[in-house]
């Protein structure tokens, strides 16, 4: 029974996505089954929440057939729509990338990658589903939150602990971050609500799901550009091997991964959106960088990343840049004028103490360049930097705009951990590597990008649109 | 095949030809003298042997002693003494005796193998009284009364320095890929090393592998068709293959882990999954904890100083409304409790109960009446009167 249930909460988590997401990828273009497949999974897990914050909201309790049918309308409705609904023009042909040439080598590595991508998944599924939630802010925070969810069956009322103890109503909950979002805790409430009792291990699928649709979207993404299922699923298999992503599955619990998987996939749908100006990868990347916001504060960070990209997409890369390099002095300028206790995404300046930090540095190494976190992920990123220098102008140009997105998540990211508080997080080893995880999937999207870009000597696949700039 | 295929295949077949050629010449101990189960003398306990393993059952007092054959050898000659064993029970004490013909020995202690039919590697040549000409080697055993230990064999030897590069690289893999179970601070980061901030990562170690292996590749292409013909895709092929290298050696811990895991949960159900878990003290707790609250809206303060104690006690706590300000006073003003609110006290804590009126001590010195409900060495609950 609470297999069978939490198969058919897995269904309509997943189906209405799918049946949505199909709709934006062309029938035809590379990797569709496994675009749809990833996005519609990742798509599912932020809209059940949403759904169920519609629910709360409305006073109606949170429950199997309440989630469940608004769920299943959502598929009905994305199935019912009509056919020319429907993003891409059919006049165009889609994208095609060569699958697996006859070749025996590619055939072997194709073998060797999935077999070990298998491995792990069933390796960290075993781990969720046996091990009740272990790490400290899973239930410090999130999973705490959700039994509050799950036991009122609606959403509480979250505020800071003065608030809480002027106000005295024993419906409002307080906590350290009464501002986070509540996406994660909601599916940890629906995993419970499907398996019909609390579950402290069971609640963490969503993170194995998370962690699949990370997989699917990677790998559809580099089918959708041109790559072959040898150049595409060995990347792949690094990214799902890196053994801070699977220590994150294995000890569930933390709105990292769903940030990461999140990001990639607006990052993903906007590079291919560059190259294609396809309207269902613009959908996609707007809906995915949105739900960043859902996630974790820092996302409204990772959102505003989006805005150098599209500055290079609107002005060529060359005015781009300059413009680019003006609206950076224009912020240190805000930064120098803006009141000190305006707070932007829970952070103010008063706040964040704005100074240099150089400590952070020996963390910045020791996480990045010693420590097995990313296994050798630094090193070929370091190494392609040099190498990228070498690409012709215009594939040069075809990568900057999503360059200049993940490369503006980056320069943030240092900038957090060199110039603010929060550098703390990095000398004490507590949250550096859960940020800079956020991230991870997109750098190494955008490595794979240039990497696919040298090997065919600055040639791209599958592009109808010239470079910006040109 | 392209050509760049073929440049890979004939170097990694150069490779490994010359691995193969290399320890077939040298990976061998420059001395050994070798001692099966038939040759080792048991000087105290009894022999219950089978025939390839000695096995030795102690005394009531639960000592034993076993020694190899005398031979005409020098202990300076040997740096390093192996012990292969069966059956060790839990709890064995082992300790390498020696003695030389001018009467000089030597005892040291040493761990038993990890598991059942390990080997154990003494080096000796540290020791003070490790020389001269061999008179007395043993091993006595500290076991529980009765009990049996199995040994199979008896080696001494002197390693070659090969010998030693490959034990240094069997003890990095050993660091590498061994079982670590999981940690509080893992959630942070994986340092790769059996003990974070300790040993060599592995990471360096594999990028330098990877550097000297695309070195090798550069440094073909020029003796050969000349560098302008460097090909990505060999490039994308060696760092692929030291990766799968590197990503073995986390499979393999986290298989040992998944495997602990299995063990340890399999078959439970989700309320005795907890008590399994290294969580069980405070799930039993705050299990008696919540018997004592009543009321449909109760609210609990949460005072500790045990930053883990109280995050846990808080989690298992909920869906109680609970007040816990993590790095703030344990408890609020006066003015913010009232009458039939609970407080948690999780040891240790800060906050002064003063059992003979009691009353609880507040940060702004002001005092409340309560009733103790609940007292534990792992805390106390109170209800405010």
């Amino acid at each position: 029974m609470e297999t069978s249930r939490l198969l058919l909460a897995l269904t309509l988590t997943w189906l209405p996505g799918c049946v949505w997401v199909a709709r934006l990828v062309p029938k035809g273009a590379s990797g569709r089954s496994y675009l749809v497949a990833g996005y519609g999974l990742l798509a599912g897990l932020i809209v059940v929440p949403l759904i169920m914050r519609g629910l709360s909201a409305s006073s109606i309790p949170f429950s199997f057939a309440s989630i469940g049918l608004l769920a299943a309308l959502l598929l009905l409705a994305g199935w019912l729509l009509p056919n020319q609904w429907r993003a891409g023009n059919p006049a165009q042909p889609a994208t095609t990338a060569p699958a697996t040439p006859g070749n025996p080598w590619a055939t072997l590595l194709i073998c060797i990658c999935a077999a070990l991508i298998v491995a792990r998944l069933a390796t960290l599924g075993l781990e969720v589903a046996l091990r009740p939630i272990y790490a400290w802010d899973g239930k410090q925070h999130w999973a705490k939150q959700a039994r509050v969810f799950f036991e009122a069956g609606s959403v509480a009322l979250y505020v800071p602990f003065e608030e809480w103890l002027r106000l005295g109503d024993p419906k409002v909950y307080t906590t350290v971050h009464p501002d986070y979002p509540i996406t994660v805790p909601l599916l940890q409430v629906w995993a419970n609500i499907a398996i019909g009792e609390w579950h402290d291990s069971l609640m963490n699928l969503p993170w194995v799901l998370c962690y699949l649709a990370l997989g699917l979207i990677f790998f559809g993404q580099l089918r959708a550009i041109g790559a072959s299922n040898a150049l595409a699923i060995a990347p792949t298999y690094m990214l799902l091997s890196i053994p801070y992503l699977d220590t994150q599955v294995a000890l569930a619990g933390y709105a990292d991964i769903f940030m990461a998987t999140c990001f990639l996939a607006a990052v993903a749908a906007f590079y291919h959106w560059t190259r294609n100006r396809s309207a269902g990868q613009a959908i996609l990347a707007i809906f995915f960088a949105f739900s960043c916001l859902l996630l974790k504060n820092e996302g409204l960070f990772w959102l505003l990343s989006f805005a150098p990209g599209l500055l290079l997409i609107l002005l060529g890369v060359g005015r781009g840049v300059v413009s680019l390099a003006a609206l950076f002095l224009l912020l240190l300028l805000c930064l120098w004028l803006m009141p000190r206790d305006l707070a932007i995404a829970g952070q103010s300046l008063a706040t964040i103490d704005l100074r240099y930090r150089p400590e952070s540095w020996a963390s910045i190494y020791r996480n990045f360049l010693v420590a097995d976190n990313w296994h050798l992920l630094s090193y070929m990123v370091i190494a392609l930097l040099p190498a990228t220098a070498t690409l012709a102008r215009p594939a040069l140009h075809r990568v900057a705009p999503v360059a200049a997105v993940v490369g503006s998540a980056f320069v943030l990211f240092l900038a957090l951990y060199l110039y603010t508080r929060h550098s703390v997080g990095a000398v004490s080893n507590t949250s550096i590597n859960r940020v800079a995880l956020q991230l991870v999937p997109a750098i190494g999207f955008l490595a794979t990008v240039v990497f696919l870009q040298l090997a065919r000597g600055g040639r791209a696949a599958g592009d109808s649109r010239p470079a910006p700039g040109r | 095949m392209n050509l760049s295929q073929l440049h890979l295949l004939s170097a990694l077949r150069y490779a490994s030809l010359a691995m193969l050629l290399f320890t077939s010449c040298y990976a061998k101990a420059e001395r050994e003298i070798h001692w099966d189960s038939a040759s080792i003398v048991v000087g105290s306990g009894t022999i219950t042997g089978t025939k390839d393993t000695l096995r030795i059952q102690a005394k009531a007092d639960g000592k034993a002693f076993i020694s190899v054959a005398p031979a005409d050898f020098e202990f300076d000659n040997f740096s390093r003494i192996q012990i292969k064993f069966g059956n060790v029970p839990l709890g064995t004490q082992l300790f390498l005796l020696w003695r030389n013909r001018s009467g000089l020995e030597g005892v040291r202690q040493f761990a038993p193998p990890t598991d059942s039919g390990g080997t154990v590697s003494v080096t000796v040549n540290d020791e003070e009284n490790w020389k001269g000409k061999a008179q007395i080697l043993g091993i006595g055993f500290a076991l529980p009364p009765y009990a049996s230990v199995d040994i199979k064999s008896i080696t001494l030897w002197q390693p070659s320095i090969i010998d030693e590069l490959l034990e240094d690289q069997r003890r990095l893999l050993r660091d590498w890929s061994s079982l670590r179970p999981w940690q509080p601070a893992d959630i942070n980061a994986y340092a790769g090393t059996t003990v974070p901030g300790e040993g060599v990562a592995p990471v360096p170690w594999f990028a330098a592998a990877l550097s000297g292996l695309l070195l090798c590749y550069i440094v073909f292409l020029l003796c050969t068709a000349g560098v302008r013909h460097f090909n990505w895709h060999v490039a994308g092929a060696l760092t692929l293959v030291c990766w799968i290298a590197l990503d073995l050696l986390w499979q393999a811990r986290l298989g040992q882990q998944a495997a602990l895991t299995y063990r340890t949960f399999a078959g439970k159900s989700a309320s005795e999954k907890l008590i399994a878990s290294d969580d069980s003290a405070f799930v039993q707790f705050i299990a008696r904890v919540k018997q004592s609250i009543e009321g449909k809206t109760p609210r609990i303060f949460l005072a500790s100083a045990n930053d883990y104690g109280s995050m846990l006690s808080a989690y298992y706590i909920a869906p109680l409304n609970t007040y816990w300000h993590r790095g703030g006073p344990e408890l609020p003003d006066r003015q913010y409790l009232s009458s039939g609110d609970y407080i948690l006290l999780v040891t240790p804590f800060a906050t002064r109960y003063e059992a003979a009126d009691s009353k609880i001590r507040l940060p702004d010195d002001s005092n409340v009446p309560v009733e103790v409900l609940v007292q534990e060495h792992m805390g106390a609950l109170l209800r405010v009167i």
